[in-house]
């Protein structure tokens, strides 16, 4: 063992302080592979700002669209063109092109003896008229002396890469231009680089047609509402119904989406939705004038469950609290500040009550709803599982939903009325959303889209703790989208 | 090294200049332990290519705690690890047996120049190339050398040891010739 011990000890010092000068060329490459990296993280930021620029817009546009309902979207449709046909390196591209080209490499390694005697087949080489190099020449022909072609072919992708690289597909011409300051001298291409050239070429034309990353669309989107809710016995002991249904509505917005991958995409835009509820006629929740007025003063609460069974005609009937000229009644969705006392509705107070605060009972025809506003800002995940002219997309992602209107109604004989608000809303909430998007392409740029999405709020959007009352809407998305 | 540290922080700043600086004074180092690791001189580049370009992107993660030196080397035997696992992921898991070490003497090593001795290494199976220079150079455990290498601790002590065999026959092979000239 001991002898072991020695080999590696020897073999270590004898190591440990090894040190050889490194051929010059591969500082150049450092450098120039460092060079392009500051230059991707140019590109990526201002395709961030492009990207912020646009949510910006949308949020403006969506605002507009709430007043006016038409929104301002061909506006944005020039801001944010990315440089596409720009001078673009091969490692600025994709990961999926950068494997492509690796495997490319791959192939050329086990076959370099093939092709080389194949040699001018193919239709790459064709499209090759141009191409002014450098220095890299003469490096070429010094690592051809002494390496094996494995090697040769990496230093060529090495050598491609430190290129900047233009394309011109329409006219069928390739140029190849060094940037650093060098004599530019002719020289024929290996089948190496014709391979990797028309590899370029080709995942360039692809790249053509799927640069279409933007996509913007306008959407309605008639849908259901509901509500999951849940009150503190306290909260629910007076609060004599329990409004369970939902309501259907009409929303709609202005959609951005940004396509990242093959089959990713994330949208952002801005909708407007509805989310409510109505506190229906039902036979067993509602009491009648007539029974308010045999049983309440009995009961001397709230109307008792015996009452409401005994109910005969739909009668809206609640224990309110009148505080300083203001109403209040607990609501599904919460407390209800009622302006004034509506029209075709009674309140009724037990006058002997000492305490100022006197509860008391209001009784009132027809239908109670609590309605709200939300302004939605989606940040979706898409998944695109079918990509031809009919397309299937799975919608995922999250939702910033803004409380721009809170009102509560009475629907009765004197119509609907308009009647006050609903306390501790939160005024910002988030909700999930998920949907299954179908689409077909009408054209080049233009689609159309339907697409069933259910938008969830986590949390209650009522701050009372003693309500919790989360909205959830179904929707059916319909829209035009245009891709640029 | 208070001038280290600077050149570093430069680096960090992103300054071509203090880049150039800190390359020129470990490239001969890091191209050393490349070597090491390597199969050729031209693997050898690829890997401190590779290295020097992660090291100065990453450069912002040195916290000023341990040797620099140490740090840049871990980016190199890291890299050339990644290389191996790509070029030999579908090497066979092979169970030698440990083999004993035969007598050896140090005085033969004397003898080898540090070239012969890296040609030597470079040599070797490229498993037990690498499974050697963790284990002697950078002083690694066979639990952790396993876990890098993603094979079992049995292999890699079995590797160790076939590594040291074939070392010692290369090194008393090219004795004799020098012996004998």
């Amino acid at each position: 063992m001991k002898e072991i011990k020695n080999i590696d000890k020897a073999v270590k010092e004898k190591l440990e302080g090894f040190s050889v000068v490194p051929p010059p060329h591969i500082w150049e490459n450092v450098q120039g592979q460092l060079a392009a990296g500051k230059r991707n993280k140019r590109i990526a930021f201002t395709r961030w700002i492009a990207a912020a620029a646009v949510v910006l817009l949308a949020m403006l546009a969506g605002w507009y669209f709430n007043n006016s309902t038409q929104p301002d979207s061909q506006t944005t449709a020039q801001q944010q063109t990315p440089g596409i046909n720009t001078v673009v390196t091969p490692k600025t591209r994709s990961k999926g092109k950068e494997i492509q080209q690796k495997e490319l490499i791959g192939e050329n390694t086990t076959q370099t003896q093939s092709n080389k005697k194949e040699g001018n087949s193919g239709n790459s080489q064709k499209q090759i008229t141009v191409l002014s190099t450098s220095n890299t020449v003469a490096k070429k022909s010094l690592y051809k002396k002494n390496l094996p072609p494995v090697r040769e072919n990496q230093l060529l992708f090495a050598k491609i890469n430190r290129k900047e690289i233009r394309f011109n597909t329409l006219t069928t011409e390739i140029f190849l231009e060094k940037h650093a300051t060098a004599e530019p001298n002719e020289f024929t291409l290996t089948n190496e680089d014709k391979m990797l050239i028309a590899a370029n070429v080709a995942s360039k034309n692809t790249d053509k047609f799927e640069n279409r990353r933007w996509k913007m669309g306008l959407n309605v989107s008639p849908g259901y509402s509901s509500q999951v809710v849940n009150h503190s016995e306290s909260y629910a002991q007076n609060m004599s119904y329990s409004g369970e249904t939902g309501n259907t509505n009409i929303g709609g917005g202005f959609a951005v989406q940004y396509k990242t991958g093959k089959r990713f995409s994330i949208e952002s835009g801005v909708y407007y939705a509805q989310n409510g509820q109505k506190s229906a006629a039902s036979m067993n929740l509602f009491a009648s004038k007539n029974d308010v007025g045999s049983n309440y003063y009995s009961s001397n609460e709230s109307v008792s469950m015996d009452a409401v069974s005994r109910v005969s005609t739909p009668t809206f009937s609640n224990t309110v609290n009148i505080n300083n000229g203001t109403i209040l009644m607990n609501g599904n969705a919460g407390i209800v500040a009622l302006d004034a006392t509506p029209k075709g509705a009674e309140i009724t107070t037990n006058a002997e009550t000492k305490s100022m605060i006197a509860p008391g009972t209001m009784v009132a025809e027809g239908e109670f709803s609590q309605v709200f506003d939300f302004i939605e800002i989606p940040l979706l995940l898409r998944f695109r599982i079918l990509d031809t002219k009919f397309g299937i997309e799975l919608v995922g992602g999250l939702n910033t939903g803004i409380v721009v209107g809170n009102n509560a109604y009475i629907d009765n004989s004197y119509g609907v009325q308009n009647v006050g608000s609903t306390q501790d809303i939160s005024e910002i909430n988030l909700s999930g959303a998920a949907g299954v998007g179908m689409s077909y392409a009408l054209g080049k740029h233009i689609s159309v889209a339907v697409e069933p999405r259910l938008n969830y709020y986590f949390n209650s959007i009522n701050s009372n703790p003693e309500v919790d009352f989360r909205p959830y809407r179904i929707g059916i998305y319909t829209g035009v989208y245009y891709a640029f | 090294m208070e001038d280290l540290k600077e050149i570093i922080e430069e680096c960090v700043a992103g300054k071509a200049q203090a880049q150039a600086k800190l390359y020129e004074l470990f490239a001969p180092k890091m191209f050393g332990v490349c070597l090491r690791y390597a199969t050729d001189s031209a693997e050898a580049e690829d890997n401190l290519q590779e290295g020097f370009i992660k090291v100065f992107k990453h450069i912002d993660k040195f916290k000023h705690k341990g040797s620099f030196e140490g740090w840049m080397r871990r980016i190199m035997v890291n890299v050339s690890i990644e290389k191996y696992r790509k070029q030999h992921f579908m090497y066979p898991v092979e169970d030698v047996e440990i083999y004993e070490s035969n007598v050896f003497s140090n005085d033969i090593l004397d003898e080898i120049s540090v070239q012969e001795l890296i040609g030597l290494i470079q040599e070797l199976p490229p498993r037990y190339r690498m499974v050697f220079n963790l284990f002697v150079m950078e002083g690694m455990g066979h639990k952790e050398i396993s876990k890098e290498m993603n094979i079992s601790e049995g292999t890699s002590k079995s590797n160790l040891a076939r590594a040291r065999e074939i070392l010692q026959r290369k090194v008393k092979n090219l004795y004799r010739e020098v012996e004998t000239k």
